[in-house]
């Protein structure tokens, strides 16, 4: 299966779109991009903790420790307001941009 | 996000590390297992899931590292780390890191010292109200070197007629003698003011009260002085009950109506003066006339003001021109015609208007010189951390490979350099302030009253002294970090840590070696050139002989001395004084040669036309004056040329006679002969009967000047210096002398009393700003030498340990000990010979902006380029010496094995 390289940014707004649905930790937030996208796409570790913590530290997420599924001790992270907010704004420029690219992929031979 | 947020965010990241280190841990361990339990669910066996695990996560080392940095406020996590680190290897080489220091702090101290001095001469502002619009007023005759000073009447005209000259004030610093009840009168300078001074200048009194509004308008109706607080605390021992009490001042009674706070000490940067009195009072106390408030030809004072708001230098010297022009057209007699009237800022005209404009320039070659001298203790101690980077490679290399990147460990090392240049900092803070505390007992001796600000460690000397410090740590740091962390991880790994040499490195190592010996060249060139300029104003004839000379000033008119008996006074004075044993001559004159009282005057042919507008004559000349008497010229050993010197037969009632000297000569009546031609100035006209060699008269460097002497009993003036020529030893002469001064009148001050020889090494006009720039050159080019020759053994006998296996294996085959001894000498000379080039090349460029500087200086000076390049050699040679000696040491069998 081919893998796809994510685009420079885009882990922030999938972080962010994957946690609007409640909050959840890091394993799962891996897990279910990779579902999701049908596993296409897969989070490098050493790129998703560093992008976490970044969030954290702009207040986008916050993190407080709970319990798994399995009963394990892990660190969970839910939007704050903030995040929210970043998500609407970051979420509509993803659209407008892959609109655009759309468009020009379409009529690129038109004009 | 607010600040208080980030603040506890920054404070949980410094200092919660451990507890978020530890959860980023358990977050991670975390992930690992559900993945490993993932893929055991997926249907792997539990050892593929646990490769397949590791392998996805990769090196978690890397990524807390990169986890912490996005956590944020890592560069201060890793200052506390990098710090905690460097204090530990700075202690772990104790040896090192004194050698360092000392080093450092060594160049950090002379650069402290001097930037502290020019503090003091510019920085400093007077304590006065609003010290940044305080400007001078300056009136400069380009026939002179000096500037003149203002009439009462024409400072009156400024003050009521440019608007952009706010509290004009006008000051005329005088001597005088003061005498408290029941003590000896005492010789002091006072300040007579213009009733606003004080109050434009904000002067508060701690006692009494300063002059009330009204104060000082009318002549001899306010006999009140205010006391400096210095004066007050030292001659009066800071008596409380002060105020109210009276002091004659010249014998007249003068009540004490306040003194000042500490920190006021009048308008002059450098002087302190006993008090201020009205300026109404000078007619009172100095015999004047009235007519000096409406003379325009009375000149005298110093004018200040504060430049009005809005208002620049440009736009009130405009304004002052016009005025000037007004001037010149009610009094055209006045010295108008020859001078522009302009104004400079207080702070810019220290110690003098006549001569600041040379001092920015000497504060810039003071400057330049230490900071070469800082760049040199940079190259030695950048050295030394090359060396010891280069055994630190194994530690470095293992650093990288757990995932510090360059920047990081670039950082590590600089943290390092920096702490050390900070230490140093304060080391070179300590030693300058033993330095300041010497330069401050080199004030300038002499009559006036001066009070120069002591050397002393401020803010903004300490602000300086701290970012020298860092900026030094940072350049002495750099090259060493970034060339030790472009580190080879997989080599350095290999190699098991060996030293990673090079060609590179070597060649920075040269470099370092040629720049320092060239800086050391010329600091040391430059402070040879202040010397020879020092040995040379000392050789420059003064036109008397100075030695065996012992000389004391008296001031009869202060004393109440009429004329007849001031002269009846000085004749027995003299005949005691030429009773005293081992005196041969005796002789007295009016002005003392390099004192601050110049006696410049101006003067003319007394047959060259006058100049109908303004009544002068036409040639006129700006001579040096002095009244003197008929045995000055043979108790001095001043040549006379041609005619005869003045003579006891001189008096009030022969013709007036003068004696010129041969500059004056030659100017006045050049293919003429002086004698029988008539000389004038404003208030005489006289005879020329003698000319005699030109010496110095006012500054030890400056040039020919005309100058001329008036018979003392035609002339009659005060103070006197009395001239005393022993057989041996003049300073046995001056207790005597006292002592006769002190039977005649007890009460009659006296100043001065010195050695002719003392005079002139301690005096501002004499040798003692060349003393000055001399010792601080000179100990600027020590420290640049030692420095120099530290660097310089250090890289050879670096090199011989590097090459030791080089060396063994030449033996080995035989080459000869001497051989291996010149080999290692030469590869030091090529070097220093190198640099030696290099730096005499840019002192030679910069003697030639010192020879612009300082008088009778030859650019090219042979004896100290010379002296310079063997001392260099010379000692560069035994800094190679001792490793040279060690390579030829070396034993070929026990470093051949040793591989």
């Amino acid at each position: 299966m081919a893998k796809l390289e994510l685009l420079q940014g885009t882990l922030d707004l999938l972080v962010l779109r994957v946690l609007n649905a409640g909050p959840m930790h890091g394993f799962g937030i891996a897990q279910k991009i990779h579902l999701l996208s049908a596993d296409a796409l897969r989070v490098e570790e050493g790129s998703l903790y560093p992008a976490l913590y970044r969030m954290e530290r702009k207040g986008w997420i916050e993190a407080e420790w709970g319990v798994s599924e399995n009963n394990r001790r892990a660190k969970f992270y839910a939007l704050t307001k903030v995040g929210r907010k970043q998500l609407a704004a970051e979420q509509a420029t993803w659209e407008r941009l892959t609109a655009a690219v759309g468009q020009v992929l379409a009529k690129a031979d038109e004009a | 996000m607010n600040v208080f947020t980030k603040l506890r965010q920054a404070l949980r990241a410094v200092f919660r590390r451990n507890q978020l280190d530890a959860e980023m841990a358990e977050e991670m361990r975390f992930h690992r297992e559900a993945q490993i339990e993932a893929n055991l669910a997926a249907g792997m066996t539990r050892r593929e899931a646990l490769r397949a695990a590791n392998l996805q996560f990769g090196p978690a080392d890397a990524i807390a590292e990169e986890g912490r940095e996005a956590r944020g406020f890592a560069w201060l996590i890793h200052l506390r780390q990098d710090l905690r680190y460097g204090i530990k290897m700075l202690l772990k080489q104790k040896g090192f890191t004194f050698v360092a220091v000392m080093t450092l702090g060594l160049g950090l101290s002379a650069n402290i010292t001097i930037f502290s001095l020019v503090d003091v001469f510019f920085f400093q502002p007077l304590k006065v109200t609003a010290p940044e619009r305080l400007v001078v007023m300056n009136r400069q005759n380009p026939s002179n070197q000096f500037a003149s000073m203002f009439s009462w009447a024409d400072y009156a005209a400024y003050r009521d007629q440019v608007p952009g000259l706010e509290d004009a004030m006008a000051v005329l610093l005088r001597p005088v003698h003061l005498a408290w009840p029941g003590q000896m009168p005492h010789r002091n300078w006072i300040e007579n003011v213009s009733p606003n001074y004080l109050e434009a200048l904000g002067a508060r009194a701690l006692l009494g009260r300063t002059f009330l509004p009204g104060e000082g308008e009318k002549p001899g109706a306010d006999p009140y002085i205010v006391l400096n607080h210095r004066y007050w605390a030292d001659q009066l021992g800071s008596d409380p009950g002060v105020v109210g009490r009276t002091v004659a001042i010249n014998g007249h009674p003068m009540e004490v109506i306040g003194v000042t706070v500490p920190e006021f000490n009048g308008g002059q940067w450098g002087l302190g003066a006993a008090g201020w009195v009205p300026v109404t009072m000078m007619p009172t106390l100095f015999g004047w006339d009235e007519s000096m408030f409406t003379n325009h030809e009375w000149s005298g004072f110093r004018v200040l003001a504060h430049l009005a708001s809005g208002y620049d230098e440009a736009r009130v010297e405009a304004e002052i021109s016009v005025v000037d022009q007004r001037l010149r057209e009610l009094h055209p007699s006045g010295d108008l015609d020859q001078t522009t009237t302009g104004v400079v800022r207080e702070q810019l005209s220290r110690p003098d208007p006549n001569v600041s404009s040379f001092m920015p320039l000497a504060a810039v070659v003071f400057m330049a010189l230490v900071l070469m001298i800082l760049l040199i203790a940079c190259a030695n101690v950048s050295n030394l951390l090359s060396a010891r980077a280069a055994s630190r490679q194994r530690e470095l290399g293992i650093r990288a490979a757990v995932g510090a990147s360059r920047g990081r460990l670039t950082r590590q090392l600089l943290t390092e350099s920096v702490l050390l240049a900070l230490i140093a900092g304060a080391v070179g803070w300590f030693l300058s302030d033993l330095a300041g505390r010497l330069l401050s007992d080199m004030s300038p001796s002499g009559d006036m009253p001066v009070a120069t600000e002591a050397v002393q460690g401020t803010w903004w000397i300490l602000a300086f002294a701290v970012v020298v410090s860092l900026f030094a740590g940072v350049v002495t740091g750099l090259l060493p970090a970034l060339r030790a962390t472009r580190v080879d991880v997989q080599e350095i790994l290999k190699s098991g840590g060996a030293a990673g040499g090079g060609k590179r490195r070597h060649w920075l190592r040269n470099g370092l070696v040629i720049s320092q010996v060239a800086f050391c060249a010329i600091v040391l060139v430059a402070g040879g050139l202040f010397l020879r300029s020092l040995r040379q104003a000392a050789a420059m004839p003064l036109g008397f002989d100075p030695d065996n000379l012992a000389i004391a000033s008296i001031d009869l008119d202060l004393q109440g001395y009429e004329r007849e008996r001031g002269r009846t006074f000085l004749r027995q004075l003299q005949d005691d004084l030429a009773a005293i044993p081992g005196v041969q001559a005796v002789a007295l004159s009016n002005v003392l040669p390099m004192s601050n009282s110049p006696g410049l005057r101006d003067v003319s042919d007394a047959n060259s036309p006058l100049i109908a507008e303004t009544g002068q004559r036409e040639g006129m000349l700006n001579a040096a004056s002095n009244i003197v008497d008929e045995h000055f010229f043979d108790t001095l050993r001043i040549n006379l040329l041609r005619g005869r010197g003045i003579q006891e037969t001189d008096t009030v009632d022969s013709p007036a006679v003068v004696v010129v000297n041969d500059t004056l000569a030659r100017r006045l009546w050049p293919e003429q002969d002086a004698i029988g031609q008539r000389l004038t100035s404003f208030d005489f006209t006289a005879e020329v009967v003698g000319v005699v060699a030109t010496g110095k008269y006012v500054m030890i460097s400056e040039e020919d000047r005309p100058a001329y002497y008036r018979p003392y009993q035609q002339a009659y003036n005060q103070p006197v210096t009395l001239y005393l020529r022993t057989a041996g030893d003049p300073a046995a002469a001056l207790a005597e002398m006292r002592r006769v001064l002190q039977r005649l009148d007890p009460e009659l001050p006296v100043y001065n009393t010195s050695t002719m020889e003392e005079h002139l090494r301690s005096t501002a006009f004499g040798y003692l700003p060349l003393r000055m720039a001399a010792y601080l050159a000179g100990a600027q080019g020590l420290v640049g030498l030692v420095l120099a020759v530290m660097g310089v053994y250090a890289v050879v006998a670096f090199s011989v340990s590097q090459r030791t296996r080089e060396i063994g294996i030449r033996l080995a085959l035989g080459a000869d000990r001497s051989d291996v001894f010149r080999l290692v000498v030469r590869g030091g000379l090529i070097l220093i010979g190198t640099g030696l080039g290099l730096g005499l090349m840019v002192a030679l460029g910069l003697s030639h902006v010192l020879a612009g500087l300082l008088a009778g200086l030859n650019p090219l000076d042979v004896p100290v380029f010379g002296g310079v390049t063997l001392l260099l050699l010379m000692v560069s040679f035994l800094a190679c010496y001792l490793p040279a000696r060690r390579a030829m040491a070396i034993d070929p069998a026990i470093t051949l094995k040793s591989d």
